[in-house]
C-alpha cells in the first residue's frame, strides 16, 4: 500500500501526511467538544 | 545562595532551566556533564514581573514628568486592549506562561533522568494544578466568603495551572513532533470551533463578547461569578489555546536545550522564528482577530513571536555575549513570581513605601514626586524579594 502511494514510512512525505491527519483529528475533537458544550448549554436553557 | 531551592521558578533551583546544550558532545565522554544555568530565562521572567511590581506606574510617572513621546507611547501600552487588538500589557501574562513552558524540558526531563517515576511526576503537576486553582481563588477573594454568586473561581493562576498541567502531560507522553502536532491542532481546532459553532440567537463566527461560543459555555458551566458578568477572560474553553502557549514554550526549551547548534545560532533562530510568528499572526488576524480576552489562536502566535524575540535577545545578551551582571536586578524579581502576583493584591506595599520613604518623598514636588515614589515602590518590593532570596524563602507550588 505504501509502495502504491509512494510513501516510505520513514520518509518526509509520510511524516507530513501523518502529522496533518493528526492535527486535523485534534482540531476536530476540539470542535466537537465546543459544539457538544454549546448544545448542552442550549438544552439547559430550554 | 539558593543551591538547595527546589522551586522551578528559582534560578538556582535544581529544577530550574539549565542548558546542557552541546556540552556533552564537546566533552567527548559519557560522564554526566554539569549543566549550565539558563540565566536569560530567569532574567526575562523577572523583566516580565517587573511591570507588575511597579514598572507600569514608573512608566506613567515618567511619561507625565518628561512628556517624551516615546514614554507617552509606553504608558499607553500599560493597559489591556478593550477587545480585539494588542498592547504590551497583553503580553505580560502569555509571556509568563511561555517561559513556564521553556523551563519544562529542563525541570521535568531532569526528574526523569534522576529516575523519578512518572506517577510521582503526574502527582506533582496535579498537586501544582490544584494549588494554583486554590491560590487563584484566594487572590479573587474566596476567603472573604461573599457567597457563591459573588466569588470568581476562574483566575489567572488557575488558568496557568490548567495550561501547564495539560502541556506537561503532553510533554511527558509525546515526542517533540507530536508536541508540535498538539500545539498546532489545538490552535486550528480552537479557531475552527470559534468560527463554525454558533450559539442561540447569534450567527456562527460571532466574536463579540455576547455572541462568542466560549463565553456562552462559561455562562453555563463556569462556577461562580464571571469577571465581566457575561464573559470571563480566564474561562473554561478559553483555557484550551493557552495549552498551546505553554507547548510553544516547551518547543523553544527543546530548541535551546537539545539542538546541537552554537548558541549564537540558537539565538538567531529564535529571533528569526519570532519574526515569522509575528507575520503569521498578522495574517491570521484577518480571519481570527488577535484578542487577549478570547486568547485567540492569532493571539497565541503573536505572543509566541514577541516571546521568542525577547527570549532570543535576552539569550544573546546574557548567555551568548556573557553580559550577566545587569540582569541580577530582574533575576531577584523573577525568583519569587507567585509571591509578587499574590503580594500585589494582598499586601499594601504602598503603605510600606510611605512608611520607609515618606519623609524623603516630601522633598520633591509633583510630578517628580510621582517618579521617585514609583522608584521607591519598586525598591521596597525589590528589597523584600532580595531578603527572601537571601533567606531562601520561595513561594512554591
Amino acid at each position: 500500500m505504501n509502495k502504491m502511494l509512494s510513501l516510505n514510512k520513514m520518509g518526509p512525505g509520510y511524516l507530513i501526511l501523518e502529522s496533518t491527519i493528526k492535527v486535523i483529528v485534534i482540531a476536530g475533537l476540539i470542535v466537537v467538544l465546543g459544539w457538544s458544550l454549546v448544545q448542552l448549554g442550549a438544552w439547559m436553557d430550554m | 545562595m539558593t543551591k538547595d531551592c527546589k522551586d522551578p521558578n528559582c534560578p538556582d533551583s535544581g529544577q530550574s532551566a539549565r542548558s546542557s546544550g552541546n556540552e556533552k558532545e564537546k566533552s567527548g565522554n559519557s560522564n554526566p556533564v554539569k549543566t549550565e544555568r539558563l540565566a536569560s530565562l530567569d532574567a526575562l521572567r523577572g523583566f516580565d514581573m517587573f511591570w507588575i511590581v511597579g514598572g507600569s506606574s514608573l512608566a506613567f510617572a515618567l511619561s507625565e514628568y518628561t512628556g517624551w513621546p516615546c514614554l507617552k507611547w509606553l504608558s499607553g501600552q500599560m493597559h489591556h486592549a478593550k477587545w480585539h487588538g494588542f498592547t504590551f500589557w497583553d503580553l505580560i501574562f502569555p509571556l509568563f506562561l511561555f517561559l513556564a513552558g521553556v523551563a519544562v524540558p529542563y525541570s521535568l526531563s531532569k526528574m526523569l533522568e534522576k529516575g523519578v517515576p512518572k506517577r510521582t511526576i503526574y502527582w506533582r503537576i496535579f498537586r501544582r494544578l490544584l494549588l494554583l486553582i486554590f491560590l487563584g481563588a484566594v487572590y479573587n477573594g474566596m476567603l472573604k466568603f461573599n457567597g457563591y454568586d459573588q466569588t470568581r473561581f476562574a483566575s489567572v493562576l488557575g488558568y496557568i495551572g490548567v495550561a501547564y498541567f495539560f502541556a506537561a502531560l503532553i510533554y511527558l507522553n509525546c515526542d517533540i513532533r507530536h508536541q508540535a502536532i498538539w500545539a498546532m491542532g489545538i490552535l486550528i481546532g480552537y479557531w475552527a470551533a470559534m468560527k463554525l459553532v454558533s450559539i442561540p440567537l447569534f450567527e456562527s463566527g460571532d466574536l463579540s463578547m455576547e455572541g462568542n461560543m466560549a463565553s456562552y459555555i462559561d455562562r453555563h458551566f463556569l462556577p461562580g461569578h464571571l469577571y465581566r458578568g457575561i464573559h470571563d477572560p480566564q474561562g473554561l474553553f478559553i483555557n484550551i489555546p493557552a495549552i498551546s502557549t505553554a507547548l510553544l514554550g516547551i518547543l523553544t526549551g527543546h530548541w535551546i536545550k537539545s539542538v546541537p547548534l552554537k548558541k549564537v545560532w540558537k539565538a538567531t533562530g529564535m529571533l528569526a522564528v519570532g519574526l515569522i510568528c509575528l507575520g503569521v499572526a498578522k495574517l491570521w488576524n484577518l480571519s481570527f482577530p488577535i484578542n487577549k480576552e478570547l486568547w485567540t489562536s492569532s493571539f497565541v502566535v503573536y505572543c509566541a513571536g514577541w516571546s521568542l524575540l525577547l527570549l532570543g535577545l535576552f539569550y544573546l545578551i546574557i548567555d551568548v555575549l556573557g553580559f550577566k551582571k545587569w540582569s541580577f536586578f530582574f533575576k531577584i524579581i523573577g525568583m519569587n513570581s507567585i509571591t509578587i502576583y499574590l503580594g500585589v493584591q494582598v499586601v499594601s506595599f504602598g503603605h510600606t513605601r510611605d512608611y520607609l520613604f515618606g519623609g524623603l518623598l516630601k522633598v520633591f514636588d509633583k510630578p517628580l514626586q510621582d517618579v521617585i515614589s514609583a522608584v521607591f515602590y519598586i525598591l521596597t518590593w525589590w528589597i523584600v524579594l532580595f531578603f527572601m532570596c537571601r533567606k531562601k524563602i520561595f513561594l512554591r507550588v
